[in-house]
């Protein structure tokens, strides 16, 4: 718990606390009610020992809650604010992507404001055209419309992206971004990764 | 061939589709979520990109699209990558061997499958790491199961299996639809047997 608090002040500090309060709001909590609902109606009902949560589940569902916090709050401590647009190449080079994966993972980060983009043109396009109305309903109705736009959009958007990166010379540029050695081999960087995964995996499910 | 080509699995026009396929799915999420639908919908990009570019691509978009979802939705995203690439998997073998989207019976039943494999898939992670629940509507029907007494493992599978073939279903049959109503001559540039198994493109000659 008291790491929690702590990994929610450097949140506050980095700037991204509302973005954890988001997923506290909008997924943390309804896991919880799904525990409660489980772990302290369904299972003991089951086992017939009667309803309410007992101090086993209790904990067990504290436990779970807990973890599944902190581990939202460490995950988005440590990576989102790396992944800022104008630091997005440098982050993900000294991480060692290289060529198509490097073009993957940028391409990919970019591209997610970009299409929620034309979601949102297509979306009012039809508003205006009186072909939709704002309430969810309406907006429901309109999907499979919306849906085959937005897919034209990608196929035509893949070939002249493909087509502008053979024109500018994509690979060339690719082979310019110096590569900077930091400390340590990259085998110990490897060993000290997985360290890090097999404890987060250990913590996370014993 | 370029360079790049050369040291990568891909050509460009397939590294161009799948970071919009990636794209794609994490958007489609966000459009759900705000239209606040009880489905999903974040598998279709990576149903896209297995049909038009082939298995490593569509495992690729689907593990990538959970770790990037991970970080710009939940976090919770990021222990299901499997099933994202277990989803990859099955409709590249539905589609290529058993040619699953020939017809909208077959992609019903394609959908139908690709559920109840994903529902199994995710079962176990639902239990070890989140104590059996999933934070959505599903977590009444687990409660119920679990309530005539079924072990947790066994109640997150059945109710698995319950809901996760509408879903999936549903998004089979958007990505259907989609490649059957898309432009020929664009889904030209993607041919590959199995769109031509599946009947979204005809045969040459």
């Amino acid at each position: 718990m008291l790491f929690w608090i702590g990994l929610l002040l450097l949140l506050y500090l980095v700037g991204i606390l509302s973005l954890h309060l988001h997923f506290l709001l909008f997924v943390w909590v309804p896991l919880c009610l799904g525990l409660l609902l489980v772990w302290g109606v369904a299972i003991p009902a089951g086992n017939s020992a009667g309803f309410g949560l007992g101090s086993a589940e209790a904990y067990r569902t504290a436990l779970i809650a807990l973890r599944i916090g902190a581990f939202a709050a460490l995950l988005q401590l440590c990576f989102v604010p790396l992944l800022h647009r104008s630091e997005l190449v440098v982050t993900l080079t000294a991480w060692g992507l290289r060529g198509s994966a490097l073009v993957l993972a940028v391409a990919s980060m970019t591209l997610i404001d970009d299409l929620r983009y034309r979601v949102d043109q297509v979306m009012s396009a039809r508003i205006a055209r009186g072909l939709a109305a704002r309430n969810t309903l309406s907006r429901v109705l309109q999907l499979p419309a919306m849906l085959r736009p937005l897919l034209v959009f990608v196929l035509t958007s893949a070939v002249r992206r493909s087509e502008l990166w053979t024109h500018r010379g994509l690979e060339r540029r690719l082979a310019q971004i110096p590569v900077e050695n930091g400390f340590g081999s990259r085998s110990v960087s490897v060993l000290i990764l997985a360290g890090a995964i097999a404890w987060l995996a250990a913590s996370l499910l014993l | 061939m370029t360079e790049l080509t050369k040291r990568s699995l891909f050509n460009q026009q397939a590294l161009a589709l799948m970071p919009l396929c990636i794209a794609l799915n994490i958007a489609l999420g966000g459009v759900v979520h705000f239209l606040k639908l009880p489905i999903y919908l974040d598998a279709t990009g990576t149903i896209l990109a297995t049909l038009l570019l082939g298995l490593p691509a569509g495992v690729i978009v689907g593990v990538a699209s959970f770790l990037l979802a991970s970080l710009v939705i939940s976090p919770v995203y990021v222990f299901f990558v499997g099933t994202q690439a277990a989803i990859a998997i099955y409709i590249y073998l539905v589609a290529r061997y058993l040619h699953g989207l020939l017809s909208t019976p077959r992609a019903i039943a394609t959908g139908i499958g690709l559920g109840v494999l994903a529902g199994v898939v995710s079962a176990p992670i639902i239990v070890l790491v989140f104590g059996g629940v999933s934070g959505s509507g599903r977590d009444l029907v687990t409660a119920l199961i679990a309530s005539s007494g079924q072990q947790i493992l066994n109640a997150v599978m059945l109710s698995g299996a319950a809901s996760e073939p509408i879903d999936k279903t549903l998004q089979v049959l958007i990505a259907f639809s989609l490649l059957r109503g898309s432009p020929k001559g664009l889904l030209e540039r993607f041919r590959n047997p199995w769109l031509v198994g599946n009947g979204f493109l005809k045969a040459p000659g």
